[in-house]
């Protein structure tokens, strides 16, 4: 027993690397020499190498749990979108930053003529039988706003009759469109000329906005002190509510 | 110093047999390898994960078996570069699958069939040390695990278990004695190397 016991823990020395290099040689030795010592040296390396690889398969095991909870693990709802997320937030800053420009850059007075700008929706109807196409063809590219086009024809047809108070009313909105402002007062102040038209109340608020787009404060306020005076103007109420606001109401 | 802290932490950890720290450590540097792994080789997720999984277990190992006693660089750099040679690896046997004129059989490379057989034969004897390690109750493997694989001394065991180190030293011999019959039983005429 005692060299059993001997042999086994000097087996362990060797296989562990407790030896010494001079003892470790002698039991080299014995194991060239001895089978059965062979034998047992052997059977113990083989015990020793399965209970590492037993311990490095349960590591491993593990790991691989570990593995599966990372892989399998629900990803947040937050964590799924957040590329979208920022994206979407960044979208809603830049149109943020765009409104805050066009706040702090634009004018008060063109932010007036903004807000007060009618909409014309232009005539469903034909006007004059003759020139009942051109006429037709002009509106139509008015309310398309497609205003250069409509405009060369606008400017057409008042070439053959330059005193007609509708064609001079679209004319000058398309000029008004095209930010052509003088153009659009000279055609405007050539319909308020002409008595009885349909377009006078249209027009003198549109001259109104038309000096208002110009920064011409004087003359934007007489005209519309004038509508707001008027009982039953179109724009009386309008006018109204133009005249109190903070740009006419500092010098 | 950082690094020896880490690594000390990681010798405490095999020492008692606790694998958590390399699960947190695991855990620590996985996506970064992945991410790592996919930019530096062009390997998959997966193949990235698993070197970065055999990385972990090398080290593990590598402490266990006290081959890792002190580190020059961190614990990340370490098992960084365990995982870009494993997956440096997996690319050249990729490459030598789909270019059978570079293996060595084809080259007329010989091969020493011999030591082939011979570790077949140390691979039989492993496995039947195995098979039979399932047969021990917990408390055999539990001191074979302690004594071996965790590098506790025969005095710890035997305080923790209230028992003399000469009765743990006992029980210790009679557990080999039993295994080595049963193995060597199996093998009788075993010439393999160690």
């Amino acid at each position: 027993m005692i060299d059993e016991y001997s042999d086994i823990e000097k087996i362990e020395q060797f296989l562990l690397g407790k030896m010494g290099a001079e003892e470790a040689a002698i039991f080299e030795n014995r194991i060239a020499e001895d089978a059965s010592l062979r034998k047992e040296l052997f059977a113990f390396d083989a015990i020793l190498k399965a209970l590492r690889n037993h311990d490095s398969e349960l590591f491993k095991q593990k790991l691989r749990d570990r593995e599966m909870l990372i892989a399998n693990r629900p990803i947040s709802f937050f964590r799924k979108y957040r590329f979208a997320m920022a994206a979407s937030l960044l979208l809603l800053l830049s149109i943020g930053a765009a409104i805050f420009v066009f706040s702090a850059r634009t004018p008060l007075h063109e932010k007036l003529v903004v807000l007060y700008k009618p909409i014309e929706p232009g005539l469903p109807v034909l006007m004059d039988n003759s020139d009942s196409r051109s006429i037709s063809d002009a509106m139509s590219l008015f309310q398309d706003e497609k205003f250069e086009e409509s405009l060369l024809l606008f400017d057409g047809l008042l070439a053959e009759k330059p005193a007609n108070d509708t064609l001079l009313f679209f004319d000058a909105l398309c000029n008004f469109e095209l930010e052509k402002y003088s153009e659009a007062q000279k055609k405007l102040e050539m319909v308020l000329s002409c008595e009885n038209s349909v377009w006078i109340e249209k027009s003198e608020w549109w001259l109104a906005l038309s000096f208002l787009s110009q920064n011409e404060k004087a003359k934007s306020r007489l005209l519309l002190q004038k509508i707001e005076a008027e009982k039953g103007h179109l724009f009386n109420e309008k006018a109204g509510q133009l005249l109190v606001e903070d740009y006419f109401l500092s010098n | 110093m950082k690094s020896d802290i880490s690594l000390q932490i990681l010798q405490q950890a095999v020492a008692s047999g606790n694998h958590s720290a390399f699960e947190s450590l695991y855990a620590l540097y996985r996506t970064e390898f992945i991410r790592f792994g996919c930019n530096k080789t062009g390997c998959s997720t997966e193949e990235c994960a698993d070197a970065f999984q055999e990385a972990i277990v090398a080290l593990y190992e590598n402490i266990r078996e006290k081959r890792l006693l002190e580190l020059h660089s961190s614990i990340k750099t370490y098992i960084f570069t365990i995982g870009k040679f494993k997956l440096l690896n997996l690319i050249k046997k990729k490459s030598l699958h789909s270019n059978f004129c570079s293996h060595e059989l084809i080259n007329g490379n010989t091969i020493d069939f011999n030591s082939m057989e011979k570790k077949s034969e140390t691979d039989q004897l492993i496995y039947r040390a195995a098979e039979i390690l399932k047969d021990l109750s917990s408390d055999e493997r539990n001191l074979l695990q302690r004594f071996y694989i965790e590098d506790q001394s025969l005095k710890t065991i035997a305080d923790e278990l209230g028992i003399s180190e000469g009765a743990v030293r006992k029980r210790k011999f009679d557990v080999l004695k039993k295994l080595s019959k049963k193995i060597s039983g199996g093998f009788l005429s075993f010439t393999g190397t160690l």
